[in-house]
């Protein structure tokens, strides 16, 4: 079942395996069964965690609880998340280039209006939106990750033309992809000194120190969810300039 | 029977719908968006369980499902991009062998 | 029976057809759009909820990006897709034939 990738992509949705289909129709069938009469069960008085954390929020730093509880009381998730990003994007990365910049920016002669308008005034647009999400975080729905993922649809948008490109590869976005980790990771241990263990933050400097980890964080995840879409149109050129050479060969 | 539990009951179904998906569909792109319809089937439950007591939301469950939002999107970028590449190395292959 | 209840039933309703279509489409275009209303109707699930944060990642990390990435593969293994790019005289032929076969 698994070894095999259909390459007409309009063939039957369903494979005519019976046998496979009985199995899973049983075990969806007995988890949801199981999983119905346990969520029945339940009778709607339990609060969860939420009385312990609306308690501890001003030894948080932000008033937001999401918040309060991605960065501060359970920051270990959260830096593992970033680490587990940023190694689906040393996976995905394409080749290994130090010598073209950053950024470039090529003047394209066939321009879509419509396109380049949206490109000129949506996309500032974005970027200032994004930052007022980070710096809400706060205290109101919003934070790094919103923030980073509006940035990336942005470059989403600027990645639909051939005009912007971006080199993932060059020190400056190597830098900036490790950033949020290591700065993570640096405050979380230098924490250890002086405050005895790792990510507990000092209570004088708690949204300080979640407001710098969350700025680098969006820088990074931007960076990395960009990296991501471009990495199919990076291989797409490639693989046309590899169907040329071959066919010139 | 609170509008929390029907919410909670939906994610299952979807959940169920997905795996049916996994199993079930042929191509691996369907099996990719399978998994992802499972995905949200979970993070509905989750999140329809953080309210089950209609007075209190509980925001732990929140920070989870956005935890694994992101991880969802960069598993799904890891998946898509193997089978692209397993569909170049078949298409060569077959190139070859005409 | 109120009108949140309704809205919430259609909701519900709504999200499980497009969860199975989003899988069980014909083409595969078809399932990528579905599957991007999907993530546009959790996103509103979730306010309804009372989850604002995670409807605001939702709607720009699951619908928006996750499609993006999404066509984007599926731009990648489509066939004919070269045929595309060539000149009008082609397309008129292989845009026929290729509504055929995505519809």
């Amino acid at each position: 079942m698994f070894n095999k990738l259909d390459i007409e992509y309009d063939g039957p949705p369903v494979d005519k395996s019976a046998l496979s289909l009985i199995a899973s129709v049983l075990v969806a069938g007995l988890l949801l069964a199981v999983t119905i009469t346990i969520v029945l069960s339940d009778k709607g008085h339990n609060t969860g965690l939420a009385t312990v954390i609306t308690q501890n929020i001003e030894l948080s730093g932000v008033t937001n609880p999401v918040t309060a509880v991605l960065l501060n009381f359970r920051a270990y998730d959260t830096l593992l998340e970033i680490a587990v990003l940023l190694v689906v994007v040393l996976a995905i990365l394409p080749t290994r280039d130090h010598h073209t910049p950053f950024f470039k920016r090529i003047e394209v002669n066939k321009q879509n209006l419509v396109l380049s308008a949206l490109q000129c005034w949506i996309a500032p647009a974005v970027v200032i939106f994004a930052g007022y999400l980070l710096w809400a975080g706060a205290h109101q729905p919003g934070g790094a990750f919103q923030a980073g993922a509006l940035l990336a649809g942005a470059s989403v948008l600027l990645f639909q033309s051939d005009t912007y490109q971006i080199n993932y590869t060059s020190p400056i976005a190597r830098v900036l992809l490790v950033l949020s980790l290591g700065v993570f990771i640096t405050i979380g241990t230098a924490l250890i000194w002086f405050e005895g263990s790792l990510l507990t933050y000092p209570l004088a400097f708690s949204g300080l120190l979640i407001l710098l980890i969350e700025t680098c964080a969006t820088v990074s995840i931007t960076l990395a969810l960009a990296s991501l879409y471009s990495s199919f149109i990076a291989n797409e050129n490639l693989s046309i300039t590899d169907n040329k050479h071959r066919t010139i060969e | 029977m609170t509008s929390a539990l029907f919410y909670s009951m939906a994610g299952l179904a979807l959940f169920a719908i997905g795996f049916f998906g996994v199993v079930v569909a042929s191509h691996v792109m369907r099996k990719i968006l399978a998994l992802n319809v499972m995905g949200v089937g979970i993070f509905m439950f989750l999140i329809a369980l953080a309210k089950r007591n209609p007075l209190v939301v509980d925001p732990l469950p929140h920070a989870l499902v956005l935890t694994g939002i992101v991880i969802a999107v960069a598993g799904t970028a890891l998946a898509l991009n193997l089978m692209v590449r397993i569909h170049h190395i078949d298409q060569s292959s077959q190139e070859q062998s005409k | 029976m109120n009108l949140v209840v309704i809205f919430d039933a259609l909701l519900i309703f709504s999200m499980l057809t497009l969860g199975w279509m989003s899988i069980f489409s014909l083409s595969l275009f078809r399932c990528i759009v579905f599957f991007v209303c999907l993530g546009l109707l959790a996103a509103i699930a979730w306010g309804q909820l009372g989850a604002f944060d995670v409807a605001i990642a939702e709607a720009a990390i699951g619908a928006g990006i996750t499609g993006a990435l999404l066509l984007a593969a599926w731009n990648r293994i489509r066939p004919h897709r070269t045929k595309a790019i060539e000149p009008n005289l082609t397309n008129a032929k292989t845009s026929q034939k290729d509504t055929k076969e995505h519809v």
